[in-house]
């Protein structure tokens, strides 16, 4: 395979995986919502503090959303998941799920309580 | 090393050297599998003889055979040996050469990196024992609690446990490879017809267990990690002097460390799945139990992990938790146990070595399993942690499951790898002898541990009740030693006095009987269709319906590979797997010496390993 | 598991990907499905290192440690993350490239997402290298009824704070133990933190390297749409390094 030369001639049919083919405007418009998230996640770090005065708790719920919606759309979008083969998917979500129960876990021992509302951070 | 002196399956007249080159550069999965047990079982002796020096010691109060130091390093290396460099190995090697076979496959799905893990797992085990002869051995327990593991405390300030940290995470880029490794292969390469639902058992054990290697081992590489960085760098995670938290330690640690139980166990549990149906001629009884509830065990076992510390003031909550989440894993091993059972009865068994341990397995294992939901009991671990109740307990499960489940395995694929049967004579003795042996070393130990003994400690006062079944236990392990050694005795007689097997001595099922003992280099030269679980069974007994004609692997197979005489495309051998492995370790030995001069030692080390790094990338490149 | 058993002959007909693979059960490029295992895998070593970071957080703050908001500025973090976002759509469009064999493509898009990585890590070095320049006092503060507190006030805002506790604590006793710098050592979460960050810097390093060798090769003439794996692969790591910092962001900055 290195010694193939990179000239247009020698293109032969297409040879994606299951995936869609790679579509430029989608991966652009999904910046653009991937940075306008990261700028409301900036603007809600500050909703527990003046003037706003939300509970922290509400805070904490939001930011873990919107981060875990921008992780969402890299991995379907940009890793291709929503495209590509049910396996991929299914190590990647195994590994997230151990993962995650390892963090909930980890925080409850450590006398974080049950719900959001008492994480103190 | 004793690899290197193994049978090659087609010896020619080449030179020694050429053979040893040959075995260096090898990336065949049987060659691999073969060094993986080899060099497994030479580790297997020596922590067996630090295990016979523990119970010398031990043999009558007050002894002063061992100093409290050394028995601190051999409880530690003892433990530490036997999982990361005798079992796992074990288990390794055995599912190396036999999983490729059961699947239909011609070589693991990456075999360049299949021979790394072997490298990588033969320079960390050098790495580690090295601490003999060049330093102090580790001495804070195979399970090296912060802040003792930390900064030595009441231990001698020694580079002892750095060796430790470093050669476990040799040890564990070794193991996550290999799995890896696996999971592509039997997801990946499974033969046209060998649908999940076919798999062998022993496959499915190995998938499972290959998970639990990569969901369990980052935890003990990040909690080693910064052990590593608590005992050289001056930071403080779990020294509690300093505001660390030693809990955090125990946590990351049994995070990795309940998975590895399983990890150990479950492919014993596969190799019996194998041995039974074969020996009693008879189809495993509940294979879709079997198969699913290792996929539970596997899954459960990321839910227990705090059982490991009852003792250490979690409270009553957490203990309630994961005490009803131990709990909860005696059901699928339970319906394990009922499936064998139904396995063996009413067919015609057909009683050869193999199903003697098989058998032996059932019956030993089912007693560490009981003592296993006692000791999920919060208020009975109060009472027996430490103790020498629960060292009884965990080996009844990994040496009368583990072990035991291996030497079934030994004894039922020794022919196939090797084309020279094991002596049944021979093979009867020594089972008898283990048998005897292994029960009366650890059986007492329930009694002793109930009556107070503690474990990890070198010696105990005259009066107290010990002596006699101490003694019991250090005749017992002698007993055990006797019986590796008509093991090893028999290995080494097989190979000019083995009788040749044929390619189906025990009228097997599965794939790996289809082809030659030992297979050629590309596995097989016809490759049965796959209509059920038992491919190799329809080949000889299949009624008509089933179309069982051996069909040519260039038909069964693949599109473009004219250009490749027998339609295989084999990968040639690899000098970069070993260069690699190398360059890590001597990263490793400049980690161990970072304040003099080791930083030398870890750019030598990465430079060699980009060399090859760079000529793994290159002939993948080419592949 | 069941409707992939379904499809798993069916799909046999698929194969790998390029030539000279032989066709796979799965029907999956085998090195793709290693490397999905292989970061899954490393999700793992990634939560237990920010678990790590989260579980002695308040340990950190009840013993008189920095407090991380007063150190850590969501400007120049808020900076970072977006060149690494930046540098995922890059990624994405140098695969496009790729896939299209727009030559020039490839390589200006690969050589741009080096370029936003190398930001990144000179972004982490110049944080690094400010906050080990910073300072910390642990104040302790002792009643009359000898209970003890401490309280970890940044050097910036210790003429302020002080005058704070004194009023809040009028008959205690008040006892600064003096500046210690923000580093690796002095405190727990400077352990944890550089630890953690270290770790991430250290992935995106490697990405760095694995981008450069395959724009080498693109510069070679040795990349084209027949094997666009090996622009797939990079970026599938890349983007996980992405996404580490997507939670990064969050839980140790942001919240």
């Amino acid at each position: 395979m290195a010694n193939q030369t990179s000239s247009q001639a020698e293109v032969a049919a297409p040879h994606h995986d299951a995936h869609a083919p790679s579509n430029v405007r989608v991966y652009i418009q999904i910046f653009v919502v991937l940075f306008v998230i990261t700028m409301v996640e900036v603007f809600a770090s500050y909703l527990d503090e003046p003037p706003i005065n939300l509970e922290t708790w509400i805070e904490i719920t939001v930011l873990v959303a919107l981060a875990a919606l921008k992780g969402l759309l890299v991995v379907m979008f940009y890793m291709h998941l929503r495209f590509d083969s049910r396996w991929f998917t299914t190590l990647f979500t195994t590994g997230i799920i151990i993962a995650t129960l390892m963090a909930i876990v980890f925080l409850l021992l450590w006398g974080y309580k049950a719900s959001l509302g008492g994480l103190v951070l | 090393m004793a690899t290197t002196a193994v049978p090659v399956p087609q010896a020619g007249e080449r030179s020694r050297w050429a053979t040893i080159w040959e075995w260096i550069t090898t990336v065949d999965h049987k060659r691999i599998g073969i060094l993986y047990i080899f060099t497994a079982i030479a580790f297997f002796v020596w922590g067996g003889i630090d295990a016979l020096l523990l119970r010398i010691q031990l043999a009558a109060p007050e002894n002063n055979f061992l100093s409290p130091q050394v028995y601190n390093e051999l409880f530690t290396m003892h433990g530490t040996t036997m999982v990361f460099m005798a079992v796992m190995p074990l288990n390794v090697g055995l599912g190396n050469f036999i999983v490729p076979l059961m699947v239909g496959a011609n070589d693991m799905a990456y075999p360049r990196l299949n021979a790394l893990s072997y490298w990588l797992f033969l320079f960390g085990g050098i790495f580690l024992s090295s601490s003999y002869i060049i330093g102090h051995p580790p001495d804070a327990g195979w399970f090296a609690y912060a802040p003792l593991s930390a900064n030595g405390g009441v231990l001698p300030k020694t580079n002892a446990m750095d060796f430790w940290v470093i050669g476990i995470n040799i040890l564990g880029v070794s193991s996550i490879l290999g799995a890896v490794n696996f999971i592509v292969t039997i997801l990946n390469l499974r033969a046209p017809g060998m649908k999940f639902n076919r798999m062998p058992l022993f496959v499915w054990a190995q998938l499972v267990v290959a998970f639990l290697i990569v969901f369990a081992f980052p935890s003990i590489t990040v909690a080693s990690i910064l052990l590593y960085f608590d005992r050289n760098f001056g930071t403080a995670f779990f020294l509690p002097e300093r505001g660390g938290d030693p809990m955090l330690w125990q946590h990351l640690f049994w995070f990795f460390g309940h998975p590895e139980v399983y990890i150990l166990i479950l492919p014993a549990f596969g190799i019996i799945s194998e041995v039974f149906p074969v020996f009693s001629r008879k189809p495993i009884f509940g294979y879709a139990f079997i198969a699913y509830s290792s996929v539970a065990i596997g899954f459960l076992g990321f839910t227990v992990w705090a059982h490991h510390m009852f003792a250490v003031g979690m409270g009553p909550i957490a203990n309630a938790a994961f005490s009803a989440t131990s709990l909860m894993i005696s059901i699928p091993t339970g319906v394990k146990i009922f499936n064998w059972l139904a396995t063996l009865w009413g067919g015609s068994l057909n009683f050869k070595t193999p199903l003697y341990y098989g058998v032996a397995f059932i019956f030993l294992f089912v007693i560490g399993g009981i003592t296993g939901v006692m000791l999920a009991i919060p208020p009975l671990d109060y009472q027996t942690t430490d103790s020498y109740f629960v060292v009884g307990h965990f080996h009844y499960v990994l040496f009368g499951g583990a072990i035991f489940g291996l030497f079934a395995g030994f004894y039922y694929w020794w022919p196939k790898m090797f084309g020279r049967m094991l002596s049944e004579r021979l093979g009867i003795w020594q089972f008898w002898l283990m048998f005897i042996g292994m029960n009366l070393t650890f059986m007492p130990m329930h009694y002793l541990g109930m009556i107070g003994q503690p474990r990890r400690t070198w010696t105990y006062e005259a009066g107290m009740g010990f002596e006699f079944w101490n003694l019991m236990e250090t005749i017992g392990a002698l007993i055990i030693a006797l019986s590796v050694a008509i093991f090893l005795l028999n290995v080494i007689l097989s190979r000019r006095n083995g009788e040749i097997p044929g390619d189906d001595p025990w009228d097997g099922h599965t794939l790996e009987w289809a082809t030659s003992s030992p297979p050629p280099a590309h596995n097989f030269d016809k490759m049965p269709v796959i209509r059920s679980r038992r491919p190799v069974w329809d080949l000889k007994y299949g009624d008509a319906q089933h179309f069982t004609e051996p069909r040519d692997v260039k038909a069964a197979g693949s599109t473009d590979e004219d250009e490749h005489s027998h339609g295989i495309h084999l990968p040639p051998p690899s000098f970069y797997p070993i260069i690699l492995a190398f360059g890590l370790t001597v990263a490793g030995y400049g980690l161990l010496y970072i304040y003099s001069g080791g930083v030398w030692g870890i750019v030598i080390g990465l430079s060699i390993m980009w060399v090859g790094i760079a000529g793994l990338a290159s002939e993948a490149a080419r592949d | 598991m069941a409707q992939a058993v379904a499809h798993d002959q069916k799909e046999h007909a698929a194969g790998g990907h390029g030539h000279g693979h032989p066709p796979t059960s799965l029907g999956l490029n085998s090195r793709k499905v290693g490397l999905w295992t292989f970061i899954s895998s490393e999700a793992i070593f990634f939560t237990a290192l920010i678990s790590t970071y989260l579980v002695l957080k308040p340990r950190n703050i009840a013993l008189g440690g920095p407090e991380p908001q007063d150190f850590l500025g969501i400007t120049l973090t808020a900076i970072l993350a977006f060149i690494l976002l930046m540098s995922s759509l890059t990624m994405v469009l140098a695969l496009h490239a790729v896939e299209t064999d727009n030559v020039r493509g490839t390589r200006l898009w690969l050589g741009a997402t080096i370029l936003l990585g190398l930001m990144f890590l000179g972004g982490q070095v110049y944080e690094f290298n400010k906050l080990w320049s910073e300072g910390f006092h642990t104040i302790v503060i002792t009643e009359p009824d000898g209970k003890v507190e401490r309280i970890g006030v940044a050097e910036h805002h210790l003429e302020e704070e002080l005058p704070h506790l004194q009023a809040e604590h009028p008959n205690a006793q008040i006892q600064d133990t003096g500046r210690k710098p923000v580093t690796w050592t002095t405190s727990l979460f400077g352990s944890t933190f550089f630890t953690m960050t270290g770790f991430h810097g250290t992935h995106v390093a490697i990405g760095v390297v694995w981008l450069s060798i395959v724009l080498v090769m693109s510069l070679r003439g040795a990349i084209s749409s027949r094997n666009s794996l090996t622009v797939e692969m990079a970026g599938l790591y890349w983007h996980f390094v992405d996404l580490v910092w997507v939670a990064i962001f969050t839980l140790i900055y942001l919240i």
